[in-house]
């Protein structure tokens, strides 16, 4: 049987990086990456990012992880 | 040649005597009469001599819910039809690098991220909480970089984003914010801002709010605290808020839950509560 499924994925990523270096797109970047490189461990799924943005809504959401 | 008419003549001529005489001044062709452009300074160093409204407010006592005396602007404003002052021309802003964050931070819109990161005081102009909160703006512009704002839209906001204020009002909440492109994504408690929602009346929530916001850029020239703002969330004093006039795009999706409006006082300069028949700065009640 065929299936596909959408996932909302919500990430916290920190790390080291130059004040003034793009983080948000680095991150990103990374991400797809990431991704890309853990697919050979699943061969049968066929995996798209469709999007991905940073989440600046500090109001809904808890501001970091404990 | 009637006498209507010879003093219409004589009135023209002597309009063209004054106009020739105003020429000849500024061209400084008039011996012993120094020129416009020497005496302006002087002109400058007489007015600036006078302390501006700011200093006034905190030596004479005043009341709340009554208006300041208009203070000295950079330039001089009038009202206009939304409540709050009409200026040409606003003051430019100035912005540093803090800790090795530059003022346009370290990505999203460039542009805001300068307007959010200016460090500059204002003469501020006191205006009343409804002037911000009805403020209009196009639709346009919401969750859009302002580069990428029509010309008309841009023309919108700027009549009024970047104008120094003064609103008064009570505390709903004073909330740490979280990292963003505005501070580098800086995660240090020093490096994030602070979400202050200013309410008209004591005790509303922030649905009603207008949101006011701290940055880390100037809050290492006050002592402000988390704590402090609490206890005047707690006791519901009455507080003076200074700043700039900001338009911030980011969130329609808050409005009647946590905010009122998306304009902004960002950043916050100043704070002041009023206890005991005048102005405190919240700086004077650091412990």
């Amino acid at each position: 049987m065929h299936k596909g499924i959408r996932l909302i994925l919500k990430l916290w990523i920190e790390g080291e990086d130059e004040p003034a270096h793009n983080f948000a797109a680095h991150t990103m970047e990374a991400v797809r990456e990431i991704l890309t490189a853990g697919h050979s461990r699943y061969p049968e799924l066929q995996i798209v990012v469709r999007s991905i943005k940073e989440d600046t809504d500090w109001e809904e959401n808890e501001i970091r992880p404990a | 040649m009637s006498r209507r008419r010879r003093r219409r003549s004589q009135s023209l001529g002597v309009l063209a005597l004054v106009a020739i005489v105003g020429v000849l001044w500024y061209a400084g062709k008039i011996p012993g009469v120094p020129q416009p452009v020497t005496v302006m300074p002087q002109l400058k160093g007489v007015l600036t001599a006078i302390p501006d409204s700011k200093e006034i407010s905190t030596l004479l006592p005043s009341l709340p819910n009554v208006g300041q005396p208009a203070p000295v602007t950079e330039e001089s404003p009038s009202a206009s039809s939304s409540g709050l002052p009409d200026m040409a021309t606003k003051p430019e802003p100035k912005e540093i690098t803090f800790q090795e964050c530059p003022p346009e931070g370290d990505g999203g819109d460039p542009q805001l991220n300068r307007l959010k990161n200016r460090v500059d005081e204002g003469r501020y102009i006191p205006v009343s909480f409804d002037a911000i909160a009805s403020l209009t703006w196009p639709k346009g512009v919401e969750q859009r970089d302002r580069a990428d704002w029509s010309a008309e839209d841009t023309a919108v906001i700027s009549r009024y984003e970047g104008i120094p204020v003064m609103v008064e009002g009570y505390l709903a909440a004073a909330t740490e914010s979280g990292p963003e492109s505005t501070n580098c994504h800086g995660t240090s408690n020093e490096l994030v801002d602070w979400h202050v929602s200013l309410v008209k009346n004591p005790g509303e929530d922030r649905s009603r709010a207008i949101v006011t916001e701290t940055t880390p850029r100037v809050r290492p020239n006050h002592k402000w605290t988390l704590t402090l703002l609490h206890s005047i969330i707690e006791q519901q004093e009455r507080i003076r808020i200074s700043g700039w006039l900001f338009f911030d795009p980011e969130h329609p999706e808050h409005l009647g839950k946590y905010r009122v409006t998306l304009w902004e006082v960002h950043p916050i300069l100043q704070m002041e509560v009023y206890r005991d028949g005048r102005w405190v700065p919240l700086d004077n009640l650091a412990q």
